[in-house]
Parts: C-alpha cells; structure tokens; sequence
C-alpha cells in the first residue's frame, strides 16, 4: 500500500483500549510527572521512548516528580474512552504536560498538549515502538492537568 | 477552486458534535457587519493566495505528488478545483485552534481566532492543512496535514519562527505578480 507520511504514524487502533496498555496502567506502581518542552512533531515521533530526558519525545524541562502512588482518578480518566474524540483540527500547542506509568518491567509515556487537548500516548508493542494520539474533551483534559499541576506543586513543598 | 461559504451559494450551517461535547462550527461567511466583512475579505485574499500559487509557480509538482500519496490518491489541484469542497466559518476563538476538517471530507472550516489573529498567509496554509485531511489525512499523532502545507509552498507552524518564513514567502508571491 503506498502511503506516503499517511499512515506512517497511525496506530490501528486507539492506545487505551490495547490489552498491554490497560494492564500496565493499572498495575503502574510507579508515576513520573513533568511539564515538557514543545518540539515539533517529527522529532517528537523520532525519539519517543529513546531517553528518560523525554516523554513521548518532548524534552522533560525542570524538576521530573517521582510518585508510589500514582493517582486512580489519573488512571480512570486516561482509560476511558469518553475521554476521546478523533476531530480533525490545526492547532499549536505551546505548552505540554507528561506523565511516564511504570509497572514492571513495563512502562508508558503520555503527553497532554496545551491548548489543544491534545493527547499523545508512546509505547513498545511486540517491541516495536508505537506513537498514537487523539483530542481529549476539554473537562477530562482539565482534570489530567490539574492533577499533574498538584503533583508538581506537592514536590515543591517537599 | 474550493467554495467559500457565503449565503449566496446556499450552503447551509453545519456542526459535527464528538463524545463528549465537542462541537465545531461550519457555518456561512457573513458581512452584515465591519468585522464579518473583514472576516469574508481576509478569507478571499487567503483563497487568492492559493489560486496565485496555482497560475504562478509551478510548486503543485511537489504538491501534487505529496497529495497522491495521501489516502485519497488524488493531486492537490484535482481537490483544489472541486467546488464541491467548502471553506466555512468557525466562530471558535480558542487561541492557537486554526481550523478543522469535517467527517464528511467536503467542509473544512477556519476560525474566528485564525482569522483574527492571523495574516492571509498563515490562512491560506490552514486551507491547505484542511485540504491535506480533505485527501485523507489522518488526525492523531500524524504529521502529514501539516507537511502538506510544508510541501505547497507554507512552512508548518508550531512556533512564531514560522512566521518569517511565511511572510517572506508572501514577499515572493508579490515580486511575481
């Protein structure tokens, strides 16, 4: 099939309803969370899940804040597909927000896009490394952010 | 070329509504007011900016060739020239949100912020980023709309940087025409 950059990208189906994914969600007994560095979207695409100084390929800037306790809201919020639309839209994001989920030898890489909403989820799959994203609803996407900007926060009081 | 929205093509409003609550607007250019007529004129310079690179550079050998390889296998011109396909009205001032493409892949709309904010430059490689999901590009972590814009003679945007290039661009059109 010739596909050009089309489908180069394009995961075949959507990141929070692939078996692993969920499973290393909720078995993360380990979250780091950190705001991140736009960069454009195909160095993003080529060093996902290439260094821990990024998250889904967006450099990590400041402090990455190192949690036992990753939060279960954080959890239900990333795995619910009324989380997602697939609208076709041109939109700039200036700021990101990420979050890598470890569980095992398992891990994950998501990043939220501002103002877009923009969700970009990295990850190995039959060690091939996939990058899938989406539009997250506006409300979802402000509870995501606020609870990573109270993660944030909280290890600036510590 | 592609229609704009205006109440004499009699091309109704539309709104696509995503789960959870997302809707976007495709709605008719109006100019019963000094702002909507401003809207209505940029929107028609961004359409002649297009146009212009269509008659007077020969860059759709790239385009075209990057068009076909898009889902749809058609050229850029061969969606350019389908005026079947509609430029719409947003009126979304989200900052940084600068159009969307309907599922229906014939209605793509710019938005009030775009409009606004932006110079006729910038709202022409929108058009050309909506055209690109128009030829079937994909949503999502793809980068290949905006590569579109890229490779059509507008460099992609992420950033102000990219302004520059764009307008100097602009400053190459006008030695030309």
């Amino acid at each position: 099939m010739l596909c050009g950059t089309a489908c180069a990208d394009k995961a075949p189906e959507p990141a929070w309803s692939i078996e692993n994914n969920i499973t290393t969600i909720h078995a993360a007994t380990k979250i780091v969370v950190a705001k991140l560095k736009p960069v454009s979207a195909e160095n993003a695409h080529s060093t996902s899940l290439k260094s821990l100084d990024r998250m889904a390929g967006y450099p990590v800037t400041g402090n990455a804040v190192t949690s036992d306790k990753p939060s279960a809201q954080l959890k239900k919020l990333l795995l619910d597909e009324r989380a997602y639309n697939n609208a076709l839209i041109r939109c700039a994001n200036t700021e990101f927000y990420g979050m890598r989920f470890l569980a095992d030898n398992q891990f994950i890489e998501i990043a939220v896009g501002l103002p877009c909403n923009q969700i970009i989820w990295a990850y190995q799959r039959e060690s091939q490394i996939e990058r899938w994203g989406g539009i997250l609803n506006k409300e979802i996407a402000d509870e995501i952010i606020s609870i990573l900007k109270q993660s944030l926060k909280e290890s600036l009081k510590k | 070329m592609a229609t704009i929205n205006t109440p004499a093509t009699g091309h109704a409003n539309k709104t696509e509504t995503y789960s959870g609550g997302l809707v976007i607007q495709y709605n008719v250019f109006l100019s019963g007011n000094t702002k909507e007529s401003t809207r209505l004129a940029k929107i028609n310079q961004a359409v002649a900016v297009i146009d212009q690179l269509d008659k007077k550079i020969n860059l759709y050998g790239a385009c075209n060739t990057y068009f076909r390889s898009l889902p749809k296998s058609k050229s850029f011109s061969d969606f350019w020239r389908d005026n079947t396909i509609f430029v719409n009205y947003s009126p979304d001032t989200t900052p940084q949100f600068y159009g969307a493409t309907h599922s229906n892949h014939k209605d793509m709309c710019i938005t009030a912020w775009c409009i606004d904010s932006q110079n006729k430059w910038m709202i022409a490689a929108t058009i050309v980023h909506e055209l690109a999901h128009v030829a079937g590009a994909p949503g999502g972590t793809s980068h290949a709309a905006e590569k579109a814009t890229n490779v059509c003679g507008f460099k992609p945007q992420y950033n102000p940087n990219i302004i520059g290039s764009l307008d100097q661009l602009g400053k190459y059109l006008e030695k030309l025409a």
